[in-house]
């Protein structure tokens, strides 16, 4: 009753960017990227390619409600060069 | 490895488990068929629900390219590049036994609906064409493809309903282009697997009787006996592809020491199992688009 349209998963609705970026504030060197409608098929690669990286310290991504349809992906570096 | 026409199997070596995970997810959910979405039911005394019967009918499998149409969004009218119009008309006639419909009973209409739509304004052109539900402006029959290759449900045999006597059904369905994450009917894959080789290492050399009883102990004959000469005789993995890991051969005292059973990491055996629509090497090279498609929209956006 409450779930939102199938095609939401998708479809990205106008004024919305698909891609966002933050920089984090507590952590140097790191920041959050909102990915507007993917899920584990884009996030999994992204998170594998950032991993073979060698300036990367941490990365990871997750989809922070399974009904909400975005991914966040954290990356922070050693140094930022 | 293996290719039917309906299925394929094949190994994918050197990749990530992430790749291939989206492999798999995008051969699933991602890959556009064709698939009836809205049933215009005329007459229907059947004991089938309305309902229930244009849920069958979105399920069946309709033996179409999907890369020849496009989408039909809200707005769009229905014409011959993106719906695909099939009539249903099957009578059970009083005194005759019953009746079980199939899915060849779904006629491919080429030239377009055939119901006429009611307009409110009096003024009747008998001149004038009667409007219908879908706009075609040519017929489909004239588009090269399907001259030799009319559209049909894959599976003839598939029950749709079943009338006693006297009962009717009169419909027309029609078929839109859509992605498995909207509704799982557009689905092109029966389903699509992948397992990971299975590797079995023998950590010392088992002779002899051990041997015997190693390659007894194997359901699916992994093991294989190879004479070292002067008798004595060595357990060798001949098959471990066919290995179910079942662990059978750890089962037992000491075994645990002499076999370990693991997995490959990076050689993946593909298994895709296509519905019809598509061959399923087809339904592959489609999915490897998708996923570059994708990965080029985020590289697109965040610059």
């Amino acid at each position: 009753m409450n779930a939102p349209d199938r095609y939401e998963r998708f479809v990205v609705p106008e004024g919305t960017k698909k891609v966002s970026y933050e920089r984090d504030t507590k952590i140097i060197n790191a920041a959050t990227f909102t990915i507007e409608r993917e899920d584990h098929t884009i996030g999994n690669i992204l998170r594998m390619q950032l991993h073979r990286d060698e300036n990367v310290l941490f990365a990871g991504y997750k989809l922070p409600h399974p009904l909400q349809y975005k991914i966040l992906v954290r990356v922070s570096l050693f140094f930022v060069g | 490895v293996r290719l039917n026409e309906d299925d394929m199997e094949f190994d994918m070596i050197g990749i990530d488990a992430a790749i291939a995970n989206s492999f798999r997810r995008i051969l699933i959910a991602e890959l556009p068929t064709m698939a009836i979405e809205k049933v215009l039911i005329a007459n229907n005394t059947s004991i089938i629900q309305d309902e229930v019967l244009a849920h069958r009918l979105g399920l069946v499998p309709i033996r179409v390219d999907p890369r020849l149409f496009d989408y039909l969004s809200e707005n769009d009218q229905p014409n011959e590049k993106n719906t695909v119009v099939f009539k249903l008309h099957v009578q059970c006639k009083r005194g005759s036994p019953r009746i079980t419909v199939k899915s060849d009973a779904l006629k491919w209409l080429p030239n377009g609906s055939e119901l006429v739509k009611e307009t409110r304004n009096a003024t009747s052109d008998s001149s004038s064409k009667p409007e219908t539900y879908t706009y075609f402006g040519c017929s489909q029959e004239t588009i090269p493809e399907f001259v030799k290759n009319p559209i049909i449900p894959k599976y003839p045999d598939i029950i749709v309903a079943k009338l006693g006597p006297g009962q009717e059904i009169e419909l027309e369905a029609h078929a839109v282009k859509g992605i498995g994450k909207t509704h799982a009917k557009w689905s092109p894959v029966a389903t699509a697997w992948y397992r990971m080789l299975p590797e079995v290492v023998l950590l010392e050399d088992i002779e002899d009787d051990l041997a015997e009883e190693l390659k007894s102990k194997c359901p699916v004959n992994v093991f294989d006996i190879e004479d070292l000469g002067k008798g004595r005789r060595r357990a060798t993995v001949a098959r471990p592809r066919a290995c179910t890991l079942c662990r059978e051969c750890i089962r037992g005292d000491d075994w645990e020491k002499r076999v370990a059973l693991r997995r490959v990491k990076d050689h993946f055996i593909f298994t895709i199992e296509s519905t019809g629509a598509l061959p399923p090497e087809v339904l592959f090279t489609e999915a490897v688009k998708i996923l570059e498609d994708k990965c080029e929209r985020v590289i697109t956006e965040l610059s």
